[in-house]
């Protein structure tokens, strides 16, 4: 019902405007009724139509690939290999892989048992949690809405889906083709902005699953609470980058600029920041300038692989930060465009907006340090980041930057390459966030792990040693029966 | 503690890619007052073991026990990385009010809100591990003697202050006419003719509590026990039947010697009687049929599930403890406490040379570059985790 025809039928109404407010809430409780109805009618059960509704998912996929390019493009100016390579197939891994594990992700895990438990069925039951809302971000609107979705359609739950209204394109897609590819009795997408999430969110789920900025991650943290709702929150912050003086400059500015000017920089997961030694900064900048020209062409702004920045207040916000420090390479910008040049600025102070909020945009700050001491030292005075790099031909560096920092994950000698690998979690710690996912963690995030066990009713005289009246020896003998573990390994 | 390696694709067969476990840094347990000794000592063994700082609040209301976690247990730790704190709910609101890197709470859902909306501020996790009423199902095909057994001694056992005792009973009135003698002759077993008497049942822990249990007794009718001491915060081993599901035995978590019973028709009442409620801390079923036993396994939601039994599978650190829905969050026991203290670090190590190898994936692109990129990408090792 348009918002129009819904003013026209409360017109018509007496007490008007409440009816009309609460005709506006009812779409949305009856969709969660719904939902919540056939949740608990089992129908999410049975693993066929979990790998049903998986398979569904492949499909819409595969079948509206141009598509999904096309919005990509136009919301992100995303380039068919960034698309392909970040959205689409990282999506369609999952789902393969969801499909081919999902029997042995639900099967029950038999555990060891102890002597008290020895003739009795003891095994862990994965269940899903009934009804769960993911809200998905704008940056990688395809990849950070399917992949959480599939481990939440595997692992058998109802699904609400937030997409971001940021990405307007890919939006649309996922409110009108996807649904198609699933079992909509079962799956619901909910559209709006930062008000209709607020409402949303009023309402109780059984787990949220939420990416975005360590500011809303508080707000649906306080909503969850209420409920007591479990969460994952996907956050982000500043990741640094530590580039030793010990390394091949050209090789360093190739990893790093990749992994920085990928989608714009619009990546949670990029590095944010350098940290160098003026030595080693006046070493990388020339080789930051071959690879972005190399990269990039002359005139970055006509090459096809370079994205756009997602909307005019992100863009405005990255421009006001192109003032920090001193602009070293690049600094262009043209707002009609949304166009942002591959920048990296020096001679930044810490106290500076580009080195105080995440940057989330084509702009690398260098920040010198004097030692690895300081680096480290640096690192540690802020919060934990989303992942951490380290460039050192020397291993010892690395590590001993991986061991003395904390961070949701930590790459050495490279950038994000560690997200494409569904057999690791990816998550944060501390500000960057709490819980993690992909591959069967994906699975088991979305899944209660549900001790069971089962004793036969029968052979009652087994039992008779716990029951008072108590006495020291059979104490004794019931401590030897609760520790002995059968002949199994202590290693789980 | 050791680096766990995982599979990689083709892309990544010169990278070393592990997980690595990191401590949190410091964490906060608040421990309740009914295993005072257990559930302070079980979620510190896992934040000592995963390298966290602990900071330790024992309830102030297991004055006993909290009087020697506070002034012996430190002398066995290292406290520049332990410190315990006493008080009570304000120094407790106080203590949260602080930057913490992880909190671990026990006790009861309505506190575990307000752990949980603290814990907002500084986006710090949580386990909470909460409580509810723990439905405890008896089918009519079942022994009546050995169900009174099982479910006696794991109602009765600390005077009922148990989070996962079975909390009340659903069976027919059939059923009920055959538990009720059998549940008398097991209490007379266990306890003597004078369970007041007797050495192995508890009493309440505080006044308060006490006077909480007595007034429940007032509610359906008392068909076994019912007595009560103030003096000796005494209250009998207890089974009530006639129970209204308005009253408050019925709304509230018992935890106390009071077992209601409540009447159902069939395992599907039962079920939608259960299903109707909060998701439990512990679900019990009780038959001498599988089939029974797994129907409400299936179609049921807990933390945990006993068939046949009570919270024997709390003795086995080889299965998570934990709660689900309002019941709680998170779970623990065994390597699962140490794996809750620990953050779950993904790291890739790449040799800084080899260039040449990772050409592939910059721009300017190709149909080629691409289909091979994803390829690679797709090619992982062995798929099962």
């Amino acid at each position: 019902m348009t918002h129009a025809g819904r003013e026209r039928r409360a017109a018509g109404q007496p007490g008007g405007r409440a009816a009309w407010q609460s005709l506006r809430m009812d779409p949305l409780e009856d969709t969660l009724r719904r939902l919540r109805e056939a949740f608990h009618a089992g129908r999410t059960r049975p693993a066929e139509f979990r790998a049903a509704q998986l398979r569904g998912l492949g499909c819409f996929l595969q079948e509206n690939k141009q598509l999904l390019h096309d919005a990509l493009a136009q919301d992100l100016h995303k380039s068919a290999f960034e698309s392909e390579v970040s959205e689409v197939a990282i999506s369609q891994g999952e789902v393969t892989l969801a499909l081919r594990n999902l029997r042995a992700w639900m099967k029950d895990e038999h555990v060891p048992k102890n002597l008290a438990t020895q003739l009795d069925s003891a095994f862990i039951r994965k269940e899903p949690f009934g009804l769960v809302l993911i809200i998905a971000p704008w940056n990688y609107p395809l990849n950070l809405t399917l992949v959480p979705l599939v481990g939440a359609l595997a692992a058998g739950n109802c699904v609400v889906l937030k997409p971001s209204e940021i990405s307007k394109n890919v939006e649309k897609i996922l409110a009108e083709v996807l649904p198609r590819y699933l079992d909509q009795s079962c799956f619901a997408v909910v559209l709006g902005g930062p008000q209709e999430t607020g409402q949303l969110l009023e309402h109780r789920f059984d787990y949220i699953f939420f990416t975005g900025s360590p500011r809303v991650g508080k707000i649906v943290m306080t909503a969850a609470a209420k409920h007591l709702t479990p969460v994952t929150l996907e956050l982000g912050g500043k990741n640094p980058c530590y580039v030793d003086d010990n390394c091949d400059p050209q090789t360093v500015a190739n990893r790093v600029a990749w992994f920085r000017y990928f989608n714009a920089g619009q990546t949670c997961v990029a590095p944010d920041y350098v940290l160098c030694s003026p030595e080693m900064q006046e070493r990388l900048l020339p080789a930051l300038q071959s690879t972005i020209t190399r990269f990039y062409g002359d005139d970055p702004q006509s090459s096809p692989n370079l994205g756009r920045i997602i909307n005019q207040k992100q863009f405005q916000r990255l421009r006001a930060l192109l003032g920090c420090g001193r602009v070293a390479i690049g600094g262009q910008s043209d707002e009609s465009d949304r166009y942002i040049a591959p920048t990296v600025l020096v001679d930044v102070q810490e106290t500076e907006p580009v080195m105080q909020e995440e940057i989330f945009g084509p702009i690398l700050p260098i920040v010198n340090v004097r030692s690895l001491d300081e680096a480290i030292e640096f690192i540690n005075r802020r919060e934990k980041p989303l992942a951490l790099y380290a460039f050192s031909n020397s291993s010892q560096v690395v590590k001993r930057v991986l061991t003395q920092t904390s961070s949701g994950g930590f790459c050495g000698n490279d950038g994000f390459m560690h997200m494409t690998l569904a057999s690791l979690p990816f998550g944060g710690v501390g500000a960057s966030g709490m819980g993690r996912y992909h591959g069967k963690f994906s699975f088991d995030t979305f899944s209660h792990h549900r001790a069971c066990l089962l004793r036969s009713p029968g052979m009652e005289k087994l039992n008779a040693l716990r029951y008072p009246p108590q006495s020291p020896r059979r104490l004794r003998m019931l401590l030897v029966a609760m520790e002995a573990r059968g002949c199994s390994c202590t290693l789980l | 503690m050791k680096d766990e390696p995982r599979s990689t694709n083709l892309f990544m067969k010169l990278d070393s890619v592990f997980i690595r476990k990191e401590p949190f840094g410091l964490v906060f347990i608040i421990a309740p007052w009914n295993y005072p000794l257990n559930l302070t000592l079980v979620p510190l063994v896992g934040a000592l073991a995963a390298g966290n700082c602990v900071v330790l609040k024992p309830s102030e209301i297991s004055q006993g026990t909290e009087k020697v976690l506070a002034e012996v247990l430190p002398q066995y730790l290292d406290q520049s990385c332990f410190a315990v704190v006493l008080g009570g709910p304000q120094e407790t609101g106080q203590l949260l009010e602080h930057e913490l890197d992880y909190i671990f709470f026990t006790g009861s859902p309505r506190v575990g809100k307000i752990v949980m909306t603290a814990a907002t501020k500084h986006l710090t996790p949580v386990t909470l591990e909460l409580g509810g009423k723990n439905p405890c199902y008896v089918d009519d095909n079942c022994d009546p003697q050995t169900v009174a057994n099982r479910v006696a001694w794991f109602r009765y056992f600390n005077t009922g202050q148990t989070c996962v005792a079975p909390d009340y009973v659903l069976c027919s009135p059939e059923m009920q006419e055959r538990l009720l003698p059998a549940l008398q002759s097991t209490i007379t077993r266990f306890y003597g003719d004078d369970p007041q008497s007797s050495p192995n049942l508890g009493r309440i822990i505080n006044q308060k509590q006490f006077q909480r249990l007595r007034t429940l007794l007032g509610c359906g009718r008392v068909a076994i026990g019912g007595q009560s001491n103030e003096s000796d915060r005494y209250i009998a081993p207890t089974v009530l039947v006639d129970v209204q599901e308005t009253e408050p035995v019925m709304q509230e978590e018992i935890f106390g010697p009071i077992l209601p019973i409540v009447n159902v028709q069939s395992v599907d009442e039962a079920i939608e009687f259960i299903n109707r409620r909060e998701k439990p801390l512990d679900l019990y079923a009780f038959s001498n049929s599988s089939q029974v036993v797994n129907q409400m396994l299936k179609r049921t939601s807990s933390g945990s599930f006993g068939g046949n039994e009570g919270f024997t599978y709390i003795s086995l650190p080889s299965v998570p403890f934990g709660g689900v829905g309002h019941s709680g969050m998170g779970r623990y026991h065994g390597k699962f406490t140490f794996d809750t203290f620990s953050h779950h670090r993904t790291c890739l190590l790449a040799p800084s040379g080899l260039e040449k190898l990772k050409e592939i994936r910059y721009p300017p692109y190709t149909d080629w570059n691409q289909q091979l990129l994803r390829w690679g990408m797709g090619s992982q090792s062995c798929s099962l985790l």
